[in-house]
């Protein structure tokens, strides 16, 4: 315990050090972290417009796509087009053909838009699915018009011209999509609250899909589990220096050994409560207790893992290069920076759930138990294989 | 350096395969759709009317929806639980008398519950739903007009119910025809596979700065401070010290980087001259990172700052996602990164970037770094 005390004091006495361990990771986790989510959520799709029919409804159909977010227009003439298309620098050519307005009031739709592509375009089919909601929206006010026309007349009761009735009945129909159209769709985000067994809905956001993937806690592992293992760097120079006269203490080695990591551990934690702090106030996620359990339980792993490592480097170099490549490995794999379970589960590829950084981004994943037992064992085997090396070098 | 020959081997080979590995599986999950399971989605239907079964129809008959998802009719609590065991990854729910008010005009937004374990296959299925909403409110438009029209007059209940029903079957298959509005015609183009190829270079590129960032670690560990004050009192400046591992960095990444840039040279088909842009590129890295470090005295500042520089590079540059689909603000800024001019400099877009213009800079990095140990050289000789 004095021990502890002794360790727990000496972190407070560095504050550059404290500030080292605790500022420097939050700081980039924040910064890439913003970068991401902001640059997610600006996505678009650059395509090129190509108006060759110049009606009012093509410039329409240009207008309405102009208001379209995650679609950049760049209204040009064909020559001009293909020569972007071809430089990368827009995803595809849409081409409102000649005739398209004359078509559209014909009935006749087939083939009314040309689309040009090459092996690089990845993203036209949102855009196509834009347009063809707005061509579908002309075409139905035209034959919603139509069909009224007609049926009055069949019926025997038009009253005014029947281009009269046709015009109102169009704009009546056009008139159904303001202030929004008929059918809209909500996003909910479901928030699977594992303490008490129930969904809360919890994040309604309207077109905020942007916000689903919240990248700050997947960052947080890579840089917590660096940050981690490079505070153990004097375990690298300590152990040929101090570790062989410490056989005669008291304690041992082994008990210095705990006491200096329950210090880093406790330093780590003031690291997790800023972290955790600064994203509540700024909004940017949602940490419960058990969420929190699982960070703490990550930082332990690191924490052992770092052990692992600093037992078996030879010199603090290339401790450091295993340490950077470790983690950033492991944080790739393990779903750090995208959301690799969910591609991977695609192709029925499932055990990445067993990863670290797994426990943490699924919040102890669909089965905490599990997670749990699998933590305890990893940390534990960890450390019998980190501390039988250190004592084999005594 | 080579003493550390078992770490030197993880340095080369563990990015360059993770990298690869990933890369691999990322291009085979894009290419083979058939490899895709499609995932599960719930539809509860709480209204239960012909328009909403209709609409439900409209779902499960578009093909390149039923490629990507399997639907499946169930009561909300049993949705609710199965998307709370994570089997399946979105719930879309159709409210009660959700017809009844879309007949009337008022809009009863459907739901579409999503999954927070799998955010990319929700984000699909919003996607996918929210402009089938658009085709829906299209035809559902037309039948109102009519509908509204034929009610405005003294018409008896029989012949509106029967246009409305004839209605409804006539705007419903139009809806379902929309493929046939566009005509695609592929261009051809001159790389062979401008996906493969860009994903390539861009992990390529990666990996090399990635070798760069390790190799200056090992190096800066054998002149511990002990020995940089020894070796100053023979006269080796920090100078020399500092050509000399930047000399040692280039030449190991050059025999690296030309090894590993053999396999895409020859699967690519590509020119000679590429040769010269990956020594510029390795040069220019080797400097970046030596500046760096000329700047960063703690080592383990250097490994964190490192990293994020890389990653904040390889983001902002468009080596994950391509510049051309980024936001114009983050295009702008990673004009500045290398990773941007080492892949323009591959794939070159338009005049932007040259061969000159990445050495020129890698050579900027290195005087500025060499000037700043002179410096420190001068210093120390006059304290």
């Amino acid at each position: 315990m004095n021990l502890l005390l002794i360790k727990l004091t000496d972190l407070f006495r560095h504050p550059v050090k404290l500030l080292f361990y605790t500022v420097i990771p939050i700081i980039s986790v924040f910064l890439l972290g913003i970068l991401l989510e902001e640059g997610q959520r600006g996505i678009k799709v650059p395509i090129a417009l190509v108006d060759e029919d110049e009606s009012e409804f093509s410039e329409l159909i240009l207008k309405r796509m102009k208001g379209e977010e995650r679609i950049q227009i760049i209204p040009a003439q064909i020559e001009e087009a293909e020569k972007m298309l071809l430089k990368h620098e827009v995803d595809s050519v849409f081409i409102i053909k000649d005739g398209f307005q004359k078509q559209l009031f014909e009935g006749k739709e087939d083939s009314i838009v040309d689309i040009l592509l090459t092996d690089a375009s990845v993203a036209y089919g949102i855009v196509r699915e834009a347009i063809a909601a707005e061509i579908l929206r002309l075409s139905s006010n035209i034959q919603a018009a139509d069909w009224v026309e007609r049926s009055f007349q069949d019926l025997g009761i038009l009253k005014s011209s029947p281009d009269d009735l046709w015009n109102e009945a169009f704009r009546y129909t056009d008139g159904q999509w303001e202030p929004e159209p008929l059918m809209t769709a909500n996003f909910v985000l479901e928030n699977v609250n594992n303490e008490n067994n129930e969904i809360n809905e919890s994040v309604i956001v309207n077109n905020g899909i942007e916000n689903l993937y919240s990248p700050y806690i997947g960052i947080w592992t890579f840089f917590a589990m660096l940050v981690t293992i490079l505070s153990l760097d004097w375990l690298v120079k300590e152990k040929t220096s101090l570790f062989p006269r410490m056989k005669s203490t008291a304690k041992g080695m082994t008990g210095y050994l705990i006491a200096s990591i329950i210090a880093i551990f406790v330093l780590h934690l003031i690291q997790l409560f800023i972290f955790i702090g600064i994203g509540n106030y700024l909004e940017k996620f949602i940490v419960n207790i058990s969420l929190l359990g699982w960070m703490a339980i990550y930082i332990l792993f690191s924490l052992s893992i770092g052990v692992l490592l600093a037992a078996y480097a030879k010199n603090i170099g290339s401790f450091y290069l295993i340490a950077a490549i470790f983690s950033f490995i492991i944080s790739l794999i393990g779903g750090s920076f995208f959301p690799v379970d969910e591609l991977l589960k695609m192709i029925n590829f499932g055990y990445f759930q067993w990863l670290p950084q797994q426990w943490v981004i699924q919040n102890g994943g669909p089965a905490p138990f599990i997670s749990i037992v699998h933590a305890v064992v990893i940390i534990f085997v960890t450390w019998l294989a980190a501390l039988r090396r250190l004592q084999e070098n005594l | 350096m080579l003493q550390n020959w078992k770490v030197i081997c993880l340095l080369i080979f563990t990015p360059m395969l993770v990298l690869s590995g990933i890369g691999l599986i990322c291009f085979q999950l894009l290419k083979t759709e058939s490899a895709v399971h499609p995932f599960s989605v719930a539809i509860v239907d709480q209204d239960g009317t012909e328009e909403t079964k209709f609409f439900i129809q409209h779902l499960l008959d578009s093909d390149h929806i039923t490629e990507l998802a399997n639907f499946q009719m169930l009561e909300i609590n049993a949705a609710k639980d199965l998307l709370k065991k994570d089997e399946i990854a979105s719930i879309i729910v159709i409210p009660e008398n959700f017809s009844e008010n879309v007949r009337y005009g008022i809009n009863e937004p459907l739901t579409v519950i999503g999954n927070p374990n799998r955010p990319v296959q929700s984000m699909l299925i919003f996607s996918l739903l929210e402009s089938a909403t658009k085709f829906i409110s299209a035809a559902q438009s037309a039948i109102n007009t009519i509908y509204h029209f034929l009610t405005e007059e003294n018409i008896s209940r029989e012949i509106i119910r029967d246009h409305y029903s004839r209605s409804l079957l006539h705007f419903g298959l139009f809806t379902l025809s929309r493929g046939d509005f566009f005509e695609e015609t592929k261009l051809e183009n001159f790389h062979k596979d401008h996906f493969l190829q860009f994903y390539s270079y861009s992990f390529y590129i990666l990996t090399i700065m990635i070798w760069t960032y390790g190799l200056v670690i090992l190096l800066k560990q054998k002149t511990s401070s002990s020995l940089s004050v020894r070796l100053e009192s023979r006269g080796m400046t920090s100078i020399a010290i500092s050509s000399a591992r930047f000399i040692v960095l280039f030449l190991s990444l050059f025999f690296l980087g030309i090894a590993l840039f053999l396999p895409l040279y020859f699967y690519f088909d590509l020119s000679a001259n590429n040769f010269l842009a990956i020594i510029a590129i390795i040069f220019t890295s080797a400097a970046f990172i030596t500046f760096i470090d000329s700047i960063i005295s703690s080592d383990k500042g250097f490994t964190i700052f490192g990293f994020l520089l890389i990653m904040i590079g390889a983001f902002a540059g468009g080596q994950i996602i391509p510049t051309l689909y980024l936001p114009e603000w983050l295009g702008k800024i990673g004009e500045f990164t290398l990773n941007y001019q080492f892949m323009e400099l591959l794939i070159p877009k338009g005049e932007s970037s040259s061969f000159l213009s990445v050495l020129a800079i890698g050579l900027v990095m290195l005087f500025i770094c060499l000037g700043f140990q002179s410096i420190k050289d001068r210093r120390r000789v006059l304290g």
